[in-house]
């Protein structure tokens, strides 16, 4: 069956990572005996197992994490109060507060004041990057849970239930997989013209359904054979039980280390409609939106490009790394039991 | 294994039937008079707004105009663009051959660079070869392709001036020029690939080197090479094979940006260009195709996959 | 004055402006990007020091790099001029050679009188399809194709006697019956048709083996420029073009200097050289001279310029000041033409939705548009000059009395009238007293037009009497909001360098039917009025203006509907379009193509270059 194959159906490029998704599917061992739930580590000790290279990833999407929420709040609560600058202020325009235009300049170098220089309006390219993070935080996050819940719970069901449910479900699922996620994507963003954040990441979030009930449906399908599953239904426990208490419960932490994978392609995803200037109502900063900017002047400033472009590549990089990190380590754990 | 197959052809054609009715359902779900969206930019007259009229079969119910639209699709015409009256197959017909290029030159870049880094990965793995392989990968894993397309034409159109970042020339007019044209876009589309293949490669050989018949081979006293050569890649290259047929399906979907960057007349920078000017029958029409090789890609490799891989057949 | 429902002919004029900003955007890199960035010194060493400078100039980069002794003459130090100049005789006239030609978009078909045309697709047409009109250096119509053309004593009847011995491509005969007929396809087209109604055709007769009468509904001394621009003036080969339009498309015949050999849509259009041409230049040479021409559409900007400096093609033209400057930067061993176009760039308010329809609230955003600054954001600095009206300072209907009167920045001014406004308690937008207004500003996504966009945003935001919300919407449905009137405050491009008859009848008649019937103008509606205001004084002007020839009068009557627009403010400025072409410097005669008369023609106005006098001459 097409479902056993390494790498059903996903592809990176225009899909959801996939090249992981065959070593999940193993990574609950059939026949390993007992219920899978093992004492739970404390953050500090599964820091202190990270190699180095997924310490420094781990720390920078915390700093991410951070850095979009605290400059969330300077706007949204302390209304400026904290210290990081303005992103949308335009240092050279007129300045209510002194009566005439500001001091700025645009397309600068970095300085003291302004670390990673300024745009081509003069405004503070690190406040930018900083809030740049809030819209790549907010799309993965949206379109992981929406992933996680709906494509989640679908693939824990029909990997328990299998049969017709299975059959129809899957071959919806297909369906959805179609569709190449950017074409689909530009299309309906430029046709309905979509600009809210919260609706182009449940867009986005609808395309990676297929990713995580695969995800899920290979995990369940492993764990419905496991000996605590098969006692459960001798005993005579509901199905319904069983799928909440027992497949879902397994199923969850691979999905959520999936969940990082599949979010680095997600903020790649964000950043080409950025890019092609298809995603948020400016001037919200994103990633993608600020290369595009910058990159029309290029031949004077080239930095202007490479702060966003490597901000968006080290988190993608984060990603991947603390995500496959988390896969292998859930694989070691489950096989050792 | 005739059953399987019979399942899996009614599978695709129910996927493709879905496929092309919610396609269609985009231009029915368009806000608003969908001629005034079609012809928001275009000068309009009384004839053309009855032609668009016409063509969409407005007056007609849904279902019915589905029917007929899907009919056509089948023999092949998908309508005629209201830009410029050029037809929508004909338009595919131009440019699937310049994407399909791309498309196969990243994915040939890609394997062969992947298959050594993934072998070597997964011989040493946990030396330093591999660490270093690996970082590697994950970075080429990770730099979205538009970003290294912008630095590739810095560094190598400007200020190296060895490569061309525009004009592209057509394969059948000239081999040198054509490639010239094509390695930087298809360089930056293969790294992502290579990415991919490699971690696949080595995931999967150091799983094989595990199988029994790896050990026995190898208390048989067969040279390390050997073994990774006659035992280990070959079953891996099944998988291998598996995602590069899917990837190359997506790949035509997927060159978007690339091809507008560089200027390139392939689907997708048909496809933007159809979006800018709202040429609907343009956008509908390509969507469909894409997604429609997609699919059959993807069932021709699954059921390939069914039908080679022992392990499979063995189950 | 009879019904004329659509005037859509400004649509195509308009279209074609904002026509480059699709996908935009711009890669890449510079030679001494590094280099040249002024800001890098200045900026780090303390902000305190920064006071000084509140004018921005010096540090512009454009400026910056103009410190190298760059070029030659004709790149031009600060904004961008529009002169055309004679060739120097001494570089030798040389036959053969071919030229690639990088072009922002792509003609969407090479049917002059179906598709909306716009400069990139001029470039291709001109080389293709000779007008039956062009314009000079001075911007006056002399024939072209026609070899003289006279209206009756009321300009309601044009008489064109074409030039003999002219024929098409395929080898047929240009006569009088040819312009009859090619009328009726042109009627079928959807830029003809409407440009037909414009103009206000009844009729095309052939009159004569080569004499053509148009008959006019309603009076226009302005008419033969309309004979100057595609959709009526192109030449084209009507029997074929009626078989099959479409095929017409792909294989156009026209009488122009090139012949089409091969049409590649959004990769290559190649045309060869007619050796049948009929004209030459002053000195006698048969025309043209390259033997073919490659356009190639490279919508982004930044590889555009970079296929040119790499020498991958030969030529670029592109309507962005950004790119201006930076090809002024990197101009060693190019010749740059530029063009300060009578292309006002800015936008327009919707004057029948309310806060818009008071003119306190027009007025008061225009006191607080900081045109310098949106200016440095569209990279224009010391290229493009604030706007104050449709024509630039280098067009002859540039009036200093409107600029004058056009409000400048003047932050105070323009918050009191905004001020006035929202404590008026009979304020048209029914919100209560002291709410601030609320403006919904919408441009196309180029990263260039959002960044003027956010300069606007800021500086209205700064009166803190304005809430403004920025939108961005594909070309396409920017272009269709303007046209459906969703709209709120659009960004625009006005005006062109065409006889200004040709943007103003249209765009200052009455914008909707009740209006229409308040003024006594019944039917007299124009969709093309895209701020919809209407001013009867304005619209008489307007309509006064072509029932004379007389250029002071014509120009007095320009001058008061710009001084009623200034007063008024349906629309805001930035700056005009500077729009450059740009060879290699071994390609010469883009500036000096001649008429027939042996005067100049117009050169390359609004990057619309022509080909038939460029020659390539290495040594």
């Amino acid at each position: 069956m097409d479902s056993d194959k390494p790498d059903s159906g996903f592809s990176s490029v225009p899909e959801f990572p996939s090249d992981r998704v065959g070593r999940i599917s193993t990574s609950v061992q059939p026949d390993a005996g007992s219920r899978a739930r093992p004492k739970r580590a404390s953050v500090r000790e599964v820091f202190a197992e990270m190699p180095l290279l997924v310490k420094i990833s781990a720390v920078w999407l915390i700093l991410i994490v951070f850095g979009a929420i605290y400059a969330k709040l300077d706007v949204a609560v302390f209304d400026g109060a904290l210290p990081l600058q303005n992103p949308d202020l335009q240092t050279n325009g007129f300045n209510v507060d002194i009566g005439d235009f500001g001091t700025g300049e645009p397309i600068e170098g970095p300085s003291g004041e302004h670390w990673l220089g300024t745009d081509a309006i003069a405004r503070d390219t690190f406040a930018r990057v900083v809030h740049g993070a809030w819209v790549s935080l907010i799309v993965a996050t949206i379109s992981a849970a929406f992933g996680i819940v709906v494509g989640g719970f679908l693939g824990a069901l029909v990997g328990y239930v299998r049969g017709r449910t299975e059959t129809v479900i899957m071959s919806m699922v297909d369906v959805i997989l179609a569709f190449p996620a950017l074409v689909l994507l530009l299309a309906l963003v430029s046709i309905f013209e979509v600009r809210d954040l919260v609706v182009i990441s449940l867009v986005i979030g609808v395309l990676s359904i297929p990713a995580y009930t695969r995800v899920a449906r290979a995990n369940s399908l492993a764990i419905s054979n496991r000996e605590f599953v098969t006692a459960a239904r001798a005993i005579g426990t509901k199905p319904n039980t069983i799928l909440f208490r027992e497949i879902i419960p397994n199923v969850l932490p691979t999905l959520l280390s999936y969940a990082m994978v599949a979010s680095a392609f997600v903020v790649v995803v964000e950043g080409s409609l950025s890019f092609l200037g298809l995603s948020v109502q400016l001037p919200q900063s994103t990633w993608g939106n600020m290369i595009n900017q910058a990159r029309r002047d290029i031949k004077i400033d080239i930095y202007q490009v490479f702060w966003p472009s490597l901000a968006l590549s080290f988190t993608v990089l984060s990603l991947n790394q603390v995500g496959d990190w988390f896969q292998k380590r859930g694989a070691v754990r489950d096989s050792a039991l | 294994m005739g059953k399987v197959i019979l399942h899996r052809l009614m599978r695709l054609l129910a996927t493709l039937f879905a496929v092309t009715f919610l396609t269609f359902s985009m231009v029915s779900l368009l806000p608003g008079d969908p001629v005034d969206v079609i012809l928001g930019q275009v000068e309009r007259t009384p004839e053309l707004e009855e032609r668009v009229r016409s063509d969409l079969g407005l007056d007609r119910p849904f279902l019915a105009r589905y029917a007929s639209w899907l009919g056509d699709s089948l023999q092949g015409d998908l309508g005629e663009s209201y830009i410029n009256g050029q037809e929508v197959n004909q338009l595919i017909k131009d440019r699937v051959p310049v994407t399909a290029q791309l498309a196969f030159m990243a994915i040939v870049m890609a394997v062969v660079a992947a298959v050594p880094i993934g072998v070597l990965g997964a011989y040493k793995q946990g030396k330093w070869q591999d660490t270093v392989s690996s970082a590697a990968v994950q970075v080429a894993l990770s730099i979205p392709n538009f970003i290294t397309a912008i630095f590739f034409v810095w560094i190598f159109s400007v200020k190296l001036g060895w490569l061309p970042n525009s004009n592209w020339v057509r394969l059948g007019d000239g081999l040198v020029e054509n490639l010239k044209r094509a390695i930087m876009p298809a360089t930056a589309l293969a790294l992502t690939q290579m990415a991919i293949f490699s971690r696949l490669v080595r995931a999967d050989m150091i799983a094989t080197l595990q199988e029994n018949y790896v050990l026995a081979a190898r208390a048989k006293g067969l040279s390390n090479r050997y073994i990774l050569m006659r035992h280990a890649l070959r079953p891996s290259s099944l998988s291998l094979m598996t995602i590069i047929g899917i990837n190359f399906g997506a790949l035509l979907g997927g060159t978007v940006i690339i091809e507008t960057l560089f200027a390139i007349p392939g689907l997708g920078f048909g496809l933007i260009n159809a979006i800018s000017r709202r040429d609907i029958l343009v956008i509908q029409g390509i969507t469909v195709f894409v997604a429609t090789v997609y699919v059959v890609i993807n069932t021709v490799v699954d059921l390939l996959y069914t039908v080679i891989d022992p392990r499979i057949r063995r189950s | 004055m009879r019904q004329r429902q659509l005037f859509k002919l400004l649509a195509l004029l308009l279209v074609f402006a904002l026509g480059a900003a699709a996908c935009g955007g711009d890669d890449d890199d510079s030679s001494d990007g590094d280099d040249t960035t002024a800001g890098d010194d200045t900026g780090s060493d303390d902000d305190s020091s920064d006071g000084d400078d509140t004018t921005d100039e010096g540090d512009d980069p454009a400026e910056e790099t103009d410190d190298d002794p760059a070029e030659e003459g004709d790149v031009a130090e600060g904004d961008v001029d529009t002169e055309v100049t004679e060739e120097d005789p001494a570089i030798e006239r040389l036959y053969g050679g071919d030229i690639s030609v990088g072009l922002e978009a792509e003609a969407l078909s090479l049917r002059p009188w179906d598709d909306t045309c716009s400069a990139p697709c001029y470039n291709i047409l001109t080389t293709l399809f000779d007008k039956l009109i062009e314009q000079d250096a001075t911007g006056a119509y002399q024939g072209w194709l026609a070899e003289s053309i006279a209206p009756n004593e009321d300009f309601s009847v044009w008489t064109l006697v074409l030039r003999d011995g002219v024929t098409f491509h395929d080898g047929s005969p240009l006569t009088a019956q040819t312009i009859a007929d090619m009328f009726l396809v042109q009627l079928t087209g959807a830029a003809g048709g409407s440009n037909a109604l414009a103009a206000g055709i009844t009729d095309v007769t052939a009159t004569g083996d080569l004499d053509v009468t148009y008959t006019l509904s309603s009076p226009s001394s302005a008419f033969p420029a309309f004979l100057s621009r595609a959709p009526l003036g192109m030449v084209f080969e009507p029997g074929s073009a009626a078989a099959d339009p479409a095929a017409f498309g792909d294989a156009p015949i026209g009488t122009g200097p090139f012949a089409i050999d091969k049409r590649d849509i959004d990769n290559e259009t190649v045309v060869v050289r007619n050796d049948n041409y009929w004209a030459s230049d002053p000195d006698g040479n048969q025309l043209p001279f390259v033997d073919s021409i490659t356009f190639r559409p490279i919508p982004d900007e930044g590889n555009r310029l970079d296929a040119l400096l790499s020498g991958t093609v030969d030529a670029f033209e592109t309507s962005r000041q950004n790119t201006v400057r930076d090809a002024r930067a990197n101009s060693d061993g190019l010749t740059l033409y530029e063009h300060q176009g009578s292309v006002a760039s800015g936008g327009f308010f919707n004057t029948l939705v309310p806060p818009f329809d008071d003119v306190r609230v027009r007025q008061g955003l225009n006191q607080l548009n900081d045109q310098d600054t949106v200016i440095e954001a569209l990279g224009g600095t010391g290229i493009s000059l604030p706007g104050s009206q449709f024509f630039s300072p280098d067009s002859p209907w540039f009036s200093e009395a409107v600029a004058a009167a056009y409000p400048q920045f003047d932050f105070n001014a323009g918050k009191a009238l905004l001020q006035e406004y929202i404590d008026d308690p009979g304020r048209s937008d029914a919100k209560t007293t002291g709410d601030k207004v609320d403006v919904e500003l919408s441009c196309p996504p180029d990263p260039t037009l959002t960044a003027a966009m956010q300069v606007l945003e800021q500086v209205w935001s700064a009166s803190e009497l304005v809430n403004v919300t920025l939108t961005s919407f594909d070309q396409a449905t920017h272009i269709g909001m303007g046209l459906s009137d969703a709209t709120n405050a659009h960004c625009w491009r006005f005006s062109d360098d065409n006889d200004p008859s040709i943007t103003f009848n249209a765009g200052f008649a009455p914008p909707t039917e009740e209006i229409a019937a308040a003024a006594g103008l019944p039917g007299v509606v124009s969709v093309v009025n895209w701020a919809n205001w209407f001013n009867a004084d304005a619209f008489a002007a307007v309509n006064a203006a072509t029932q004379t020839d007389d250029f002071a009068e014509r120009k007095a009557l320009y001058e008061k509907v710009g001084l009623l627009m200034a007063a008024e403010a349906p629309v805001w400025y930035s700056g005009y379009t500077a729009t450059m072409i740009a060879t290699e410097d071994s390609v010469f005669g883009l500036n000096s193509w001649h008429m027939p008369s042996g005067d100049l023609g117009a050169g390359h106005p609004n990057a619309e270059g022509r080909w038939a006098e460029v020659w390539v001459n290495a040594g």
